[in-house]
């Protein structure tokens, strides 16, 4: 009870405090573009500001600060569903520091992801401070992530949904309330400080004829098109990135920086986040070419900066994307429809809405957004066709949403929905047993012959140091030891593909996986998906039907300080 | 340590536990951190209004040189780095305006005017994005507000006067004089006292139709400045169109060399064939008068005969009066002419009927043929004010 009452009065705090630390950020972003660009930088001061503030913030994220790298919101849902919340102080520092540094010296980023990582952070701190309960503090992290969002962004509302669709992705989550007031305190904060200036200045938008929701379809589809080769093209760049040695991590930041450098000589409309161009689509007051050149470029540029390891989010060149790709589309309906057509800004306002659900992979906090931002219900109905549209060809084609994928690309795996939602006794963890042989590659298939004749295991792991590399089936090892290739390397046959489970996996998961197994499932942490953290056998199954029945959670193995997901 | 001691030292570290003291620790900090971000804001607003400063002196200086494309951009870089600067938002909407980004330039001054909606200068520039439009009503409503509205500076009442002017310009390019014509009224009660203004006011009433004003106002240029060409061919011009072409001749006639007396040359002859032809003028001899209606007659049936055969049947009113002519013709002799003023009168009316079909079945006419229909105007309709 005590801390329900103190539950209230912290969301109120932070709601004042995460929307303080983004307004500080934004300010920050400003500052340091003003300071490292002047009124009026010549090519030079363009090229070289990028790429030597690349190499400082390469060499603050890859020692000092890892968990600041990126965008920050698969950061902080990785931190809501893995670790209770757990984001230490060190990171909201480093994300501020390197954040601030990376958008305002030219990289085409966003603030808002960072927002929402500095300000769950934040709240994480203070729920670990005030001693709340890891379900608290947990909880809090989402509110202070949306109370950010809301300030960074003017859109209480639509940053209580993200907070809802994507952190928590549970659109019943008890926390609704929180978020609600927390948000609300950040924007009364922000706007008094900041005042009540739009962020963009947005048209009057009308339907001129039904037909137009056909455009607006349209514009979907071409919006869906646009988000996929966004998506593909980041993931594709990272995973080169990622591939590199480990030695150019912190040199990697600055390569990019450098490439972002040379697109700024020509294109200085890309550099940070850009909403002044948006606006100026969002009036119609840019040429089609313009538009068509800066939506290109402003996708390579913003690929180039993240995958290169910067530190900065997608949500504002998502926007930005749409706003461009959006007046272009409008320019072309509006010189060849042969229904009458709307304001080609209109179009440019659903094209954000549009690129926003599709890379994002967040409709509803999409349309709400856009709703916010013109305060016309009249939209609604284009921005809901066109979102829609969008969504469900990015879908399609990219399965997993971009910060999952990304995520992935980091070897952190997030609950799945159902995962989340199961309500069970058991888990995967409680069936697993701890014990389990690991085969270095290097052994033989005649060394662990000699181990299979005394059992009759279907498959064994190969790895090393609790990290597995894959599995080895039986029959593999029968036909290497027959066809005399007794000592030849497991590691030239470890199956690449296999079924494997996660600590948190209800019963009836695990129990399918464990059929597309050979007899051993094995269980990999969520946080490094290559350690592994027991196995599940057949005996396991056995020794559950004997165990008396039991509260839900509770495990019938020893209790480790290291027992998490 | 002491027991006493140590009993306060975990007492107090007890207190500072208290989730209630952490709570209000934060609340501190939050205050803290509220100043020193507000603190931090104003800051970066003063940077702010100082970028935009530059960019609107440079915006100012392309103007200068003619760089619309450059003037236009820098004012935009101004009035993003200070949204609520009136005066680079104004300038913006005035670079807009001028590179036809009409769209654009609405909407800014739209929103500027929601703020101030008294405000001349923003009132006008709407007016004049309107007028390129076309749109004579919304126009001719932002203008006005622009006239009304509150001027602050002192040259207030020439800048109204300026703006008057422009908008009856604009309503006369629309033809529509009614407007033009109060407009007029309003703006020549402030008249400054040179023979400039009085001849360009006057030209406008007469544009507007009002040909006694007109005349007013050139003969005022003319008591300033008597050999004033364009006031003299403005008051030729007035006089003619009321129909006192004594007084028309003498205006144009005083004409010095120039390009006005160029343009003062048909109405001047016009001006002299009526002097000269005119039947019913005060003082004629009989012979006289009946020696110029046969004249006019004459040359009114020629005009009708050689019209004639170019006109379907029953498409004109010359298939009537032409025939009614021929039947008149043989009994107009001179001294019946001089005896009997009804059928001088008859004669001159029936020649400026058909005077007036054949002007406007075939097309334009000679200079008597105009004088012709002055001098059947001035008699038979009364002319046009």
């Amino acid at each position: 009870m005590r801390e329900n009452q103190i539950f209230l009065a912290l969301t109120i705090l932070i709601g004042v405090i995460a929307g303080l630390a983004a307004v500080l950020f934004t300010l920050a972003i400003e500052a340091v573009r003003r300071g490292l660009f002047g009124m009026s930088p010549g090519a030079v001061r363009m090229v070289l500001v990028p790429t030597l503030v690349s190499v400082l913030t390469g060499v603050l994220l890859a020692r000092y600060f890892n968990d600041a790298r990126g965008s920050g919101v698969p950061q902080t849902e990785a931190a809501y569903h893995l670790n209770q919340g757990y984001i230490p102080a060190k990171t909201i520092f480093g994300k501020f520091l390197t954040g601030a540094l990376c958008v305002g010296s030219g990289h085409s980023m966003g603030r808002e992801g960072p927002s929402v990582q500095i300000g769950g952070g934040l709240a994480s701190v203070v729920g670990r401070w005030l001693k709340l309960s890891p379900a608290r503090t947990q909880e809090l992290v989402s509110v202070g992530a949306a109370a950010a969002l809301s300030a960074a962004f003017n859109t209480p509302l639509a940053a209580v949904l993200f907070a809802l669709e994507e952190i928590i992705g549970d659109m019943n989550a008890a926390v609704i309330g929180s978020t609600v007031v927390a948000s609300v305190s950040a924007v009364i904060v922000e706007r008094s400080i900041l005042g009540n200036e739009v962020l963009f200045r947005v048209p009057q938008y009308h339907l001129a004829h039904p037909l137009e929701l056909l455009a607006y379809a349209v514009l979907g589809v071409t919006g869906g098109l646009i988000s996929l080769l966004f998506c593909k093209g980041l993931l594709r760049l990272r995973a080169f990135f990622l591939s590199l040695p480990a030695s150019t991590r912190a040199l990697q930041p600055a390569m990019g920086g450098l490439l972002i450098g040379v697109i700024l000589i020509f294109f200085p409309q890309v550099m940070g986040v850009g909403y002044e161009y948006v606006d100026q689509a969002l009036n119609g007051s840019m040429p089609l070419k313009i538009m068509v050149l800066l939506c290109a470029v402003k996708l390579v540029a913003t690929i180039i900066s993240y995958s290169s390891g910067n530190a900065g989010g997608i949500f504002a060149p998502a926007l930005y994307l749409g706003a461009m790709a959006g007046g272009a589309f409008g320019v072309v309906v509006h010189r060849y429809a042969p229904f009458p057509t709307g304001d080609v800004g209109a179009y440019a306002l659903v094209g954000m809405g549009a690129l926003f659900a599709g890379i994002i992979r967040a409709p509803m906090t999409s349309v709400l957004m856009i709703f916010e931002l013109t305060q016309d219900y009249q939209i609604v109905i284009a921005l809901m066709v066109a979102n829609m549209t969008s969504y469900m060809i990015s879908r399609k084609y990219q399965p997993k949403p971009i910060y999952h994928a990304l995520l992935e690309q980091d070897h952190v795996h997030l609950p799945e929905p159902e995962v989340r939602l199961a309500v069970g006794v058991w888990r995967a963890k409680d069936l697993m047993s701890r014990e389990f042989t690991l085969y270095p590659g290097q052994t033989s298939f005649q060394e662990i012959w000699a181990t299979a004749q005394q059992n009759r295991e279907g498959c064994f792991l190969v790895g090393h140091e609790g990290r597995v590399q894959g599995l080895v089936p039986r029959e593999v090892i029968e036909r290497a030891i027959q066809s005399g290739r007794g000592s030849d390397r497991v590691a030239s046959a470890v199956l690449g593909d296999w079924p494997y489970a996660h600590p948190d996996y209800p019963l009836d998961l695990t129990l399918e996986r464990f059929g597309q197994s050979s007899g051993i499932l094995p269980v990999l942490s969520r946080t490094d998906s290559s350690c592994l953290v027991g196995i599940i056998t057949r005996d396991s199954w056995l020794k559950i039907l004997g165990q008396p029945h039991r509260a839900a959670g509770t495990s019938s193995a020893p209790k480790r300080a290291s027992d998490s997901v | 340590m002491s027991a006493p001691a140590q009993v306060v030292e975990s007492t107090v570290a007890r207190i500072i536990r208290h989730e209630i003291v952490r709570l209000l620790v934060l609340c501190g900090i939050a205050v803290l951190a509220f100043l020193f971000t507000r603190s931090v804001a104003a800051r970066n607003r003063a940077s702010q209004a100082q970028v935009a400063a530059f960019w609107y002196q440079k915006g100012q200086a392309a103007l200068r040189a003619g760089n619309g494309e450059t003037a236009l951009e820098s004012f935009r870089r101004a009035a993003a780095n200070e949204h609520n600067n009136r005066v680079y938002q104004l300038a913006l909407a005035e670079a807009l305006e001028a590179s036809r980004q009409d769209e654009e330039a609405r909407e800014l001054l739209m929103r500027l005017r929601e703020a101030t909606p008294e405000d001349p200068s923003i009132n006008l520039h709407l007016a004049r994005l309107l007028a390129r439009d076309n749109d004579v009503v919304q126009a001719t409503r932002y203008y006005h507000n622009a006239i009304y509205g509150v001027w602050t500076d002192e040259t207030a009442e020439s800048e109204r006067q300026a703006i008057r002017l422009e908008l009856a310009r604009f309503l006369l390019a629309h033809s529509n004089r009614g407007l033009a014509l109060s407009e007029l009224l309003a703006f020549s009660r402030a008249l400054p006292e040179n023979p400039a203004a009085y001849s360009e006011v006057g030209n406008l009433f007469l544009e507007a139709g009002d040909s006694a004003r007109a005349l007013a106002h050139f003969q005022h240029a003319l008591k300033l400045a008597p050999k004033r060409n364009d006031a003299l061919l403005g008051a030729g011009k007035a006089a003619f169109q009321m129909g006192d072409y004594a007084r028309a001749r003498g205006y144009l006639g005083a004409l010095g060399p120039g390009p006005e007396a160029e343009q003062a040359k048909p109405e001047l002859e016009v001006a002299e064939l009526v002097l000269a032809n005119d039947p019913l003028t005060r003082g004629l001899a009989p012979e006289e008068r009946s020696k110029r209606v046969l004249m006019l007659f004459n040359s009114a049936l020629e005009r009708a005969h050689e019209c004639a055969p170019s006109l379907e049947e029953g498409s004109s009113r010359l298939s009537e009066l032409l025939p009614r002519a021929l039947a008149l013709r043989p009994s107009l002799r001179p001294y019946r002419l001089a005896r009997d003023s009804e059928l001088v009168s008859s004669t001159l009316k029936l020649a400026y009927e058909m005077q007036e079909e054949t002007d406007h079945s075939c097309g334009p006419s000679t200079s008597l043929d105009r004088a012709l229909l002055a001098i059947g105007a001035k008699y038979f309709r009364s002319p046009e004010r």
